[in-house]
């Protein structure tokens, strides 16, 4: 059987396919979850934000038109869910601790900062460099940090990103750059 | 840094340049040495960036996406409208048991991991703790130290009963009844007959319809028993069927299996009305009931409500037959009817009503409202309509409402057959034993709830 592209489960979920939205679900839903994820360091908000986001789409698929990729139209509603989150009291961004991410089961690290097999003192530093890392990218202006989660963790392409945001490709550029640039100099202050 | 080129390196590690400038970079690197260290701790933080951590979706992420949206009444109709499409194109391009089929593995798909393991693991378990104790009957020692056999106490109360001693059923007598026979017009007792001639000279050499399909020939020797005839194409369509039947007692999927069940059981009840011998049909019959039961699901269902039905007939028959362990399993099908959602769906509320009216339920409220619902739902139109017809002519009849639509269904299927006397486009051997079944609902099957 041929997989049908995002576009398709989407017109067919806007003639009443109920089950091209499961599909949908589960095609994106660990992307999606860990877009969230980055942004919170916690896995039940980030489970949350992700349902309420495939609600949403669930209910604007009547209005869907197919003129951008639908990962374009689904992380562009996360997005402003992320935005109105962040201006409703309380949701502020939380601090990460050493222990919340010990309970994390999923975690990777890659060989590039933990080595096949790193001794006890080396798990350390590495530990102590992702919280680190974590930390700096949290004190990023919001607006970088997005530009951040979407091109680094989601791995999208500068036009994607801007398309998202709704912003020039060439701010995109310009808050990705800064974003880099005022990591390096934190993580340099940490070291 | 140095180097006064304010080179942008984060967008040339990404590849985002224009060609033109990621090649004077390229130029560029070799002769600046500020370039290059910027160039390595761009990498190495975007690299520590692209290994932060993770998660993967919790296993019940995707249900509880489902469940938030069941409070959504928009969701419930299209879930309900999808349904009822996705039953059409399976009933329309493999045939209505694979729809019964492919919703119960769909429910075991959806079942949490563990749910899913005990039903496999209780199948299993359950198939081979019947093959090792079928034959088992505890041993007592009498006071002078020889063994005596214990009868076990009858599950099922009074239905407890040796099959030799089972008087005529209902059904056996009414469909050879003139009286009874004589419910349906003479143009539907035309009609049955063409069908049946058509459906016997389709016959295979094996015995077998569909070529080999247990679905198929067990739906026509059903068809064949509702009339009351029992002679050599049934013979050979049940001798057939048996040898099809697992070690373990199963006739294919949960659906199919309970189709031959049935007709092994009605098989077996005409055989016993003309004392005939019913040894080796109910040895298969027994075996094929304990798989049924072995293959319930803990919440009294057998996965789809079509497949719910047709096995709680099945276990039906076997309570009427006097068969051990029948009971039970009509019984936690009732308690698991009586909670079922079932949305306003004729093929859904027409299964539930069957399922409900063959465990002996009787609650006039729950009854009249599904039945309600059939009605209205009933369209004329489309090649899967023969088993809906089917289903729903059985629902209503059991309930004593043929009435109700009975003389209208009668009426669009004699018109939908063809002239060589088959139904369905194309040609089905399934559809028009469907077809034959909702016509014989009259005198084939007796009233089992009487709703006012």
């Amino acid at each position: 059987m041929v997989e049908r592209n995002d576009t398709e489960l989407m017109l067919d979920l806007k003639r009443g396919n109920v089950n091209a939205f499961n599909e949908l679900v589960l095609r994106h839903q660990q992307p999606l979850i860990n877009f969230f994820y980055r942004l919170t360091w916690d896995r039940q908000a980030s489970e949350d934000s992700a349902q309420e986001v495939f609600l949403r789409i669930f209910r604007h698929a009547h209005d869907y038109e197919p003129r951008a990729k639908f990962t374009t139209f689904m992380y562009r509603i996360a997005r402003n869910l992320w935005i109105d989150r962040l201006r409703s009291a309380g949701a502020a961004p939380k601090t990460v601790s050493l222990d919340q991410s010990a309970e994390d089961d999923d975690r990777k690290m890659s060989a590039s900062l933990a080595g096949d097999e790193p001794s006890a003192q080396e798990n350390l530093e590495n530990r102590e460099m992702i919280e680190a890392l974590k930390k700096a990218i949290e004190r990023l202006p919001e607006e970088q940090r997005m530009v951040i989660v979407l091109a680094e963790h989601q791995g999208m392409r500068y036009q994607e990103v801007a398309e998202v945001l709704d912003i020039p490709v060439g701010t995109v550029k310009s808050r990705m750059h800064a974003a880099v640039a005022k990591l390096r100099e934190l993580m340099t202050a940490r070291s | 840094m140095a180097c006064t080129r304010n080179l942008d390196l984060v967008a040339y590690v990404k590849g985002e340049m224009v060609p033109s400038e990621a090649e004077a970079v390229r130029l560029h690197l070799p002769a600046c040495v500020d370039c290059q260290e910027e160039l390595g701790s761009v990498e190495e933080l975007l690299g520590g960036i692209g290994s932060l951590p993770s998660v993967a979706p919790s296993e019940e992420f995707a249900a509880r996406v489902t469940r938030a949206l069941g409070a959504d009444a928009g969701y419930v109709k299209l879930a309900r409208e999808t349904r009822r499409k996705d039953r059409e194109q399976t009933i329309r391009q493999h045939g209505w048991w694979a729809w019964a089929g492919k919703s119960m593995k769909d429910r075991m798909r959806s079942a949490p991991g563990w749910v899913a393991a005990a039903a496999v693991y209780l199948i299993t378990f359950g198939a081979l703790a019947w093959v090792l104790l079928k034959d088992y009957k505890p041993s007592t020692a009498t006071p002078n130290g020889t063994n005596t056999s214990v009868t076990r106490p009858a599950p099922d109360g009074d239905l407890e009963k040796p099959p030799s001693t089972v008087a005529k059923l209902p059904f056996v007598e009414s469909r050879t009844s003139a009286t009874a026979r004589a419910q349906v017009t003479p143009e539907a007792a035309k009609a049955i007959g063409r069908g049946l001639a058509w459906l016997v000279a389709r016959q295979g050499k094996d015995g077998s319809w569909g070529a080999g399909s247990v679905p198929t020939t067990a739906i026509v020797a059903l068809a064949l028993l509702g009339d009351g005839q029992r002679g050599d194409a049934t013979k050979r369509a049940m001798a057939w069927l048996r040898t099809k039947q697992r070690k373990d007692g199963a006739f294919d999927d949960f659906y199919a299996h309970a189709l031959a069940t049935v007709a092994l059981g009605e098989d077996i009840a005409f055989a016993l009305a003309d004392r005939a011998d019913t040894a080796e049909a109910l040895k298969a019959l027994e075996s094929a009931l304990a798989f049924s039961r072995t293959a319930q699901f803990s919440d009294g269902s057998w996965g789809a409500l079509e497949a719910t039905a047709r096995n709680v007939q099945a276990q039906r028959l076997g309570a009427q037959l006097g068969l051990h362990g029948c009971q039970v399993p009509l019984e936690r099908a009732q308690a698991y009817l009586d909670k079922a959602n079932v949305g306003d769906d004729l093929g859904d509320d027409a299964a539930w009503l069957l399922a409900y009216a063959s465990t002996g339920g009787a609650a006039a409220e729950q009854v009249e409202r599904h039945r309600a619902h059939i009605q209205p739902n009933l369209r004329p139109s489309g090649r899967s309509a023969t088993s809906y017809w089917w289903l729903a002519m059985d629902a209503i009849q059991l309930t004593g409402r043929r009435a109700d639509f009975g003389g209208f269904v009668s009426t669009i299927l004699c018109a939908q057959q063809a002239s060589d006397g088959s139904w369905g486009a194309p040609v089905s051997e399934a559809d028009s034993a469907a077809a034959l079944l909702a016509l014989e609902a009259p005198y084939r099957l007796p009233v089992t709830v009487q709703v006012k």
